[in-house]
């Protein structure tokens, strides 16, 4: 209601605006047409005196005729004014009401020099008429008054030479004046109906000017939101494909780690027993032994080949990990020296660690991993030098940027940052990086496995790593752990015995795998301990009712086929409850370990191992 | 009512310099001033126009010695013109209207001044075709302005009136200013004298040039005769 009360006197503003523009224009446009009918007059009437009477004579001699002089100067003076304003003032009300004046006096010129001839009395109507162009009613009021004094004056000072008589009645002046009025009274309505037509135009326009700025208003109003909405939408398509390559690429990683997984669990089993019997076969020769040197040979190859299918796993997620509760900061620090020798001396290590940083729950020895991979990296891209920056901070990653980024989840986050100033990488190299055995180093000089590494790390630790990188200014890698709010815990070293851990209790040994079963078997009895094997886990069972001794301790593989490792030791349990159970494998996924994080209360070995770590974690079990 | 707003509303617009006081002082003695000049101009011009000739004192009784044929049965009338004058215009203009309200009861005669010594046909000015084409006008020459100075008469327009019998009956002008048409109280008069046989008024101003040099034979002849 209000709005429309509004709009109301908008129009009506708008209205009146139109109205006065229009009506200056009248205004201006009649005030110049007076002002060349000023001149017109003028001239005529010189012309008409000098036609009409040229000259006045004296009998014989003759002379300019006198009304000449009033034609050439009070015609001048009568127009000069009205002509004057006209130009220099159109559009005053002054201008008008001076043209008024003039234009009923020099009716009174013309009608004394064409010797007062009625039809020269035309004039005065005439002007009268000419004077409503303005669609001023008042400019009628001055011109009236010129008429009513001319006849008033004269009647009193020169009566004959209006009325023709001598002795003419006082308010004869009121006749004259009274054919003017009437006159006026036609002019006045008139007026009045233009005026009003121009009002109603005014106000016809007005609503029509208001209509279409109305209209364009909701025009532009639609366009804007179109444009706002195509943006979005493009904001979303860009969103969309972003995520989807995201998607994609995860899913690739995914794909090629599964693929590398599986290989690296085949290659464990095979490297369990090459490695095992390479241990045990060196035990029984005497280092001048001929085949001594071979067998060492055999074993660090097999090292380096664990170490292999170590780093696939840890690519594919599916190393055994180690979580302890730790501040990144302090790894930092404690890594720092062997960076600084990692990274040589043309490079300059810049350390910006984040006070009263937040903690995070990961494997120390695989953050280590982490910084000591991602520092040769920018190493090796900063061939001449430069500088490497490590830093950490709190940050919160809102559910905005979890949105843009997928696999990320809202929450507080432990950022690690390492950045080089090296030759940085293009898209397509950006895209492959983490890819196993992609690497843009020379044939021998990298396994392409370090970034794939550092990949599987973060993310079997639930974070996420972004890498930003420019063509020759750098690269970063952004880390984001999630933040625990725990205490660190201290770290705990394994230290593996060199020797055999002997002992003479007796061991279920429950393995699909026959050479595997074979050999864990052989280090076993080599021990001393009394070995019970078993192909599956039906046959364990069924070993466990027979055996009238005590099975101290069962070494059941995981998954093996029909019965896995944890069904039979829950099974096992009700037959003999006092037995303890080791699992080993070559899975961190399994039944009984979870992303590469044992379930409480299980022991573990995982496959590859050698016989000193099989007989140390044995005996551990067996201490407990 | 939406007139009157509407035309009030004009007065808004208003340029802002109109609202200077100077400039409107300015206007406004500019105004006064022009309306000052215009009205001193305009009353030297009434003024003039206004100001009657020289009167004419015919004789009485009509000149025996006259060349005119006096009517013997109506009125006659005479009327002395100078044949530049413009003024004069004006009179021939009411002279054909007094025509037409006596028809047939005035004959009239408009004597044309021809100064001695002047070129033929100096006299035959428009003048001479207008008075000529009015019904019941004679039109004649006055040879040096002799009839003029027999009807004792100096300023063109100079309008006579006598009797059926010659007996002097009206005199002065048929215009009520110089060279000015319209209703005037001479042309009342003789109309009124012709029809009626009497009249408020038997003397008016006459407008017009004076028919005679100020220093002419005749003006002194007749300049003498009002001295006697």
């Amino acid at each position: 209601m209000n709005t429309d009360l509004a709009q109301s006197k908008e129009v009506v503003r708008q209205a009146a605006d139109i109205f006065n523009e229009q009506r200056q224009s009248i205004y201006q446009h009649t005030d110049r047409m007076f002002a060349a009918l000023m001149l017109i007059q003028w001239l005529a009437g010189i012309v008409a005196a000098y036609w009409i009477s040229p000259l006045s004579w004296v009998g014989t001699t003759s002379q300019t005729h006198i009304h000449v002089w009033p034609a050439l100067f009070l015609g001048g003076a009568i127009s000069s004014l009205p002509i004057a304003l006209a130009l220099t003032r159109p559009g005053f009300a002054s201008t008008r009401y001076t043209i008024a004046v003039s234009q009923m006096l020099l009716g009174a010129l013309l009608i004394h020099l064409t010797g007062g001839r009625i039809e020269t009395h035309f004039h005065v109507f005439g002007s009268l008429a000419f004077l409503s162009f303005y669609r001023d009613w008042r400019v009628l009021i001055p011109a009236t008054l010129v008429v009513a004094a001319d006849h008033f004056l004269r009647g009193i000072f020169w009566p004959q030479s209006v009325y023709g008589v001598l002795s003419a009645s006082q308010w004869r002046w009121v006749e004259h004046a009274g054919w003017v009025i009437f006159e006026d009274v036609f002019l006045f309505i008139a007026i009045k109906r233009s005026v009003s037509e121009m009002w109603n135009i005014a106000e016809r326009t007005a609503e029509i000017k208001s209509f279409n700025a109305g209209l364009e208003h909701h025009v532009n109003e639609r366009t804007a939101q179109l444009v706002a909405a195509n943006r979005e939408l493009e904001r979303e398509v860009a969103e969309r494909k972003l995520a989807e390559e995201q998607l994609r690429q995860a899913q690739k990683m995914e794909a090629v780690g599964k693929l590398a997984g599986g290989v690296a669990h085949d290659f464990n089993n095979l490297l369990t027993i090459i490695n095992g019997h390479t241990d045990l076969s060196l035990r029984r020769l005497k280092p001048d032994d001929p085949l001594y040197r071979k067998l060492e040979a055999i074993k660090e190859a097999g090292g380096r080949a664990s170490s292999l299918t170590r780093q696939l796993l840890a690519f594919s997620r599916k190393q055994m990990l180690q979580p302890k509760v730790l501040d990144l900061n302090k790894a930092i620090f404690e890594t720092n020296k062997i960076l600084q020798r990692l990274i040589g001396e043309d490079i300059d290590l810049l350390i910006g660690l984040a006070p009263d940083l937040g903690k995070v729950k990961a494997d120390p020895s695989q953050i280590e991993q982490v910084l000591m991979n991602l520092a040769v990296n920018a190493r090796d891209a900063m061939p001449s030098g430069g500088k490497l920056t490590i830093e950490t901070d709190n940050v919160y990653l809102s559910e905005n940027y979890a949105g843009h980024h997928i696999s990320v989840r809202p929450g507080s986050y432990i950022m690690l940052a390492v950045s080089d100033t090296g030759c940085g990488m293009d898209a397509k190299t950006r895209e492959r990086i983490f890819e196993p055995f992609f690497t843009t180093k020379e044939v021998g000089k990298g396994t392409g496995l370090g970034l794939s590494t550092v990949y599987g790390i973060v993310k079997q630790s639930g974070g996420n790593i972004w890498v930003y990188s420019e063509e020759g200014c750098g690269t970063t890698f952004k880390i984001y752990l999630p933040r625990v709010d725990q205490p660190a815990e201290e770290p705990t070293t394994n230290s593996e015995d060199t020797n055999l851990q002997m002992g003479v209790e007796t061991v279920l040994l429950v393995e699909d795998e026959e050479m595997v079963r074979k050999m864990t078997r052989e280090i076993l009895e080599e021990s001393g301990y009394q070995v019970l094997e078993a192909k599956h886990g039906h046959e364990a069972l069924s070993i466990a009712n027979q055996h009238k001794g005590p099975i101290h301790l069962m070494l059941s593989d995981v998954v093996m086929p029909q019965m896995g490792g944890r069904e039979l030791a829950e099974r096992l349990v009700t037959l003999r409850s006092e037995t303890k159970v080791l699992y080993m494998s070559g899975y961190t996924d399994d039944a009984i370990v979870h992303h590469g994080v044992l379930d409480e209360g299980m022991s573990f070995i995982e496959k590859p191992f050698t016989p000193n770590a099989l007989t140390s974690k044995v005996r551990e079990v067996l201490n407990l | 009512m939406k007139f009157f707003r509407s035309a009030c509303a004009t007065e808004i617009d208003r340029p802002s310099q109109l609202r200077t006081k100077r400039g409107r002082l300015v206007l406004l003695v500019s105004m006064m001033l022009w309306l000052l000049i215009v009205g001193i101009g305009l009353s030297v011009l009434w003024n003039y126009e206004s100001t009657p000739g020289a009167s004419a004192n015919p004789p009485a009784l009509w000149p025996v010695e006259s060349k005119i044929q006096r009517a013997p049965a109506h009125d006659t009338l005479v009327i002395l013109v100078h044949p530049h004058c413009p003024c004069t215009r004006a009179t021939i203009g009411e002279l054909a209207e007094l025509m037409a309200h006596c028809q047939g009861r005035l004959t009239a005669y408009v004597l044309f001044l021809k100064p001695e010594g002047f070129v033929d046909d100096w006299e035959k000015t428009d003048l001479w075709q207008s008075a000529a084409s009015i019904p019941g006008v004679n039109v004649m020459v006055d040879d040096d302005g002799a009839e003029a100075s027999r009807f004792n008469s100096q300023t063109s327009g100079q309008t006579i009136l006598y009797d059926d019998e010659g007996r002097l009956m009206f005199s002065g002008g048929i215009t009520a200013s110089r060279g000015h048409l319209g209703d005037n109280d001479g042309e009342s008069a003789i109309v009124s004298l012709v029809n009626k046989g009497s009249a408020v008024r038997t003397e008016t101003s006459v407008f017009g040039c004076p028919l005679f040099d100020k220093n002419s034979e005749c003006r002194k002849t007749k300049d003498k005769q009002n001295e006697y």
